[in-house]
């Protein structure tokens, strides 16, 4: 049965919170946005639910809490430059990762990797090199009992190109010590929605082999996207409140830059479009189809959002608890199918989304492309493909 | 008489090394087989009894060093499923020899008419696997596991030419610029046939042996042989066009036993088992039934 989980980021409380309320199946902790102290203080039962994502896709980088955690590379090695990152030093940074994870009782065990861009010919033995091997002596040396799973970081030329994804399928499958992978594909658009067929169509290709050799598939940083991927059967998606748990992307990691980032516009989760629909767009859609305000599901949050007086705010927990719960349903929905019934419960939703969005057309209402149904049709598309290569 | 694949296995290696001085420390010494470097006689020794010599030559230090690795891991598994290693020595930093037992019995190519039912060929790969899994496990890839490699004794199976084989057949190969890796092409995995060699792993021996399933469950036809699936230029052509008998004929195969050779004939790596207990356990399932 699939799972979803909460990927944490800024303000983690709020999915915390969520979890505690019942909304998820498990969480996903990093030391980006978390000290070390935070994740020791968390209930052993919260932890005994979670996976640690140790996130070394820059292992130089010093930004956040990365710091508190005397494994990470950078703090290890006192700096970090792969010229200078011995066997030792790999191995004494696995041994106390894996260490700490053992030793929080997490639900798995993650090996990291490392972030890259296009499509390296040395990808492969540069992670074998730099975590998994010794990741996997580590693990072996500290008889760790608990699932490990390989994180990948996997961007869109290399999950499209078909020979880098039979070779990264190939390699990852060969370690018999994983039980499974942890998944991330970097956003690659500059849209709120992925509308790129081959690529929807290749992660669910991978996801699908993956699979079929017993591995745990995990897919993290996963938008309303994971509800179509669920069409391949993964083991866990996950959730997140702000846009980069849901698209992820380098930056925060990287050193800040000196001019200040704009903050998104508020958006609202309509599980009936799909989409997160920008808040100006909300007394429209009421006003101009019956039930209109039914496109976005009814709890204690929506109810509060309603209120005219309502000061919206993307930085406000309202939209994103709404969020979890909306979509936890949704998604919950969905899972109690299986096989080819799961594919014709998932292209119900989104004809449903297409024929809402008409409806509103058809009123009146035209959206901004960020909160458009323009991914729809590439979704459909990319279901029915993937479907009949099955 | 040889395939054409053989032969071209055959053509590619010659072999040209001086035996003289080094026979000349064993008795009733008796001409065995050539083939790769290396050129075997049987001797008898006065401790072992009747062993198999091995003379071969190296080129590099390199080829030397996974040699000697290859020969101290025969030595550390110490299995029944491999012959023991007696002595081994390096003469005038171009040859050396390998003194090994001699195993009574005959290859399974000259035996297939002994397997007449699923379950005898389940119990002949389990002990196959359970023998190849001693090599996995010390990250060795045999390369090479075909009928010819593979003795029937009054003891089980024993698989012969592991490693040492190998490793001197992939000097050979490189230096004559052959198209595909290391391998006999017959029963080659498809990365072997493509050279992948970052993907030569245990589980090209898993291709192997779904091969020899197959070919049992035909009494000895090849799976992969044009005239047994009716298309196809050769069998290395067919292995990489993923072109195999998928009905046997001549022991009938139960679902779970062709779903287990479907599986070992993955075309990729990654359809193959993922881990080697899993396919022995599928393996003393149907050598129970």
């Amino acid at each position: 049965m699939t799972s979803l989980f909460h990927q944490l980021g800024h303000n983690y409380i709020w999915s915390i919170d969520s979890f505690c309320n019942g909304v998820g199946d498990g969480i996903i902790l990093g030391p980006r946005y978390m000290e070390m102290e935070k994740v020791i203080a968390l209930p052993a039962w919260i932890r005994q639910q979670a996976m640690f994502d140790p996130q070394f896709y820059l292992p130089n980088s010093s930004e956040g809490f990365l710091s508190t955690y005397p494994f990470f590379p950078r703090v290890l090695a006192r700096g970090f430059s792969t010229t200078e990152w011995t066997a030792e030093l790999a191995y004494e940074s696995a041994f106390r990762c894996l260490d700490f994870q053992a030793q929080m009782d997490f639900s798995s065990v993650v090996i990291p990797t490392r972030f890259t861009e296009g499509m390296p010919g040395s990808y492969i033995e540069n992670q074998t090199q730099l975590f998994v091997d010794p990741f996997v002596q580590a693990c072996r040396e500290q008889n760790i009992q608990k699932p490990c799973l390989l994180q990948l970081v996997l961007n869109d030329q290399m999950i499209k190109d078909q020979d880098y994804r039979r070779n990264l399928l190939n390699w990852a499958t060969g370690i018999e010590d994983l039980g499974g992978v942890y998944l991330i594909f970097p956003w690659s658009s500059n849209r709120k929605q992925i509308i790129d067929i081959e690529f929807l169509i290749s992660v669910m290709t991978f996801v699908h082999h993956l699979k079929a050799t017993g591995m745990t598939v995990i897919l993290g940083y996963m938008n309303t996207e994971s509800l179509l991927y669920l069409a391949s059967d993964p083991d866990a998606v996950t959730m997140g409140s702000y846009e980069n748990l849901r698209m992820f992307g380098i930056r925060p990691y990287q050193p800040k830059e000196e001019k200040t980032i704009r903050g998104p516009n508020a958006r609202i989760y309509a599980s009936q479009l799909l989409q997160w629909i920008e808040h100006e767009y909300l007394g429209t859609i009421i006003r101009s189809i019956p039930n209109g305000g039914a496109l976005f599901d009814d709890n204690e949050h929506r109810l509060l959002m309603f209120e005219p007086s309502y000061k919206w705010h993307f930085s406000k927990p309202e939209p994103y608890k709404h969020y979890f719960s909306s979509f936890s349903q949704q998604f919950h929905r969905l899972i109690t199918y299986t096989g080819h019934d799961r594919f014709d419960a998932i292209r119900y939703e989104v004809q449903r989304a297409i024929r809402n969005y008409r409806n509103l057309e058809d009123a009146g209402v035209v959206f901004n492309i960020d909160s458009s149904g323009n991914h729809l049709g590439p979704w459909m598309t990319a279901l029915n493909q993937f479907e009949s290569t099955i | 008489m040889s395939s054409p694949a053989e032969m071209v296995e055959e053509k590619i290696m010659p072999v040209e090394i001086a035996v003289d001085d080094i026979l000349s420390k064993f008795k009733d010494i008796k001409p065995l087989d050539k083939g790769g470097q290396k050129i075997v006689f049987t001797t008898v020794h006065p401790s072992f009894g009747l062993c198999v010599l091995k003379i071969g030559a190296y080129g590099t230090k390199q080829t030397l060093d996974r040699i000697t690795r290859e020969v101290s891991i025969l030595r550390t598994i110490n299995s029944e499923y491999f012959p023991r290693q007696y002595a081994f020595e390096i003469i005038d930093s171009q040859r050396y020899y390998i003194l090994e037992e001699f195993l009574e019995g005959e290859p399974l190519n000259k035996r297939f008419a002994d397997f007449t039912s699923e379950r005898e060929i389940a119990v002949l790969g389990v002990h196959l696997t359970l023998g190849l899994q001693q090599l996995w496990k010390q990250n060795i890839v045999h390369r090479d596991v075909k009928p010819k490699n593979i003795i029937i004794t009054k003891n089980g199976p024993r698989i012969i030419d592991l490693g040492i084989a190998r490793l001197l057949d992939a000097t050979s190969l490189t230096n004559t610029l052959a198209p595909f890796g290391p391998c006999t092409p017959d029963y080659a995995s498809p990365e072997q046939l493509e050279n992948r060699k970052n993907e030569i792993k245990p589980r090209c021996d898993q291709f192997n042996l779904g091969i020899i399933a197959g070919q049992l469950l035909l009494s000895g036809a090849h799976p992969f042989a044009p005239e047994v699936v009716g298309s196809g230029e050769s069998i290395p052509h067919n292995i990489l066009a993923d072109n195999w008998a998928r009905e046997f004929t001549s022991v009938a195969a139960t679902p779970p036993m062709f779903a287990m050779i479907q599986k070992l004939l993955g075309h990729e790596p990654f359809q193959r088992y993922r881990k080697s207990d899993d396919l022995l356990a599928d393996m003393k399932a149907l050598a129970k039934e």
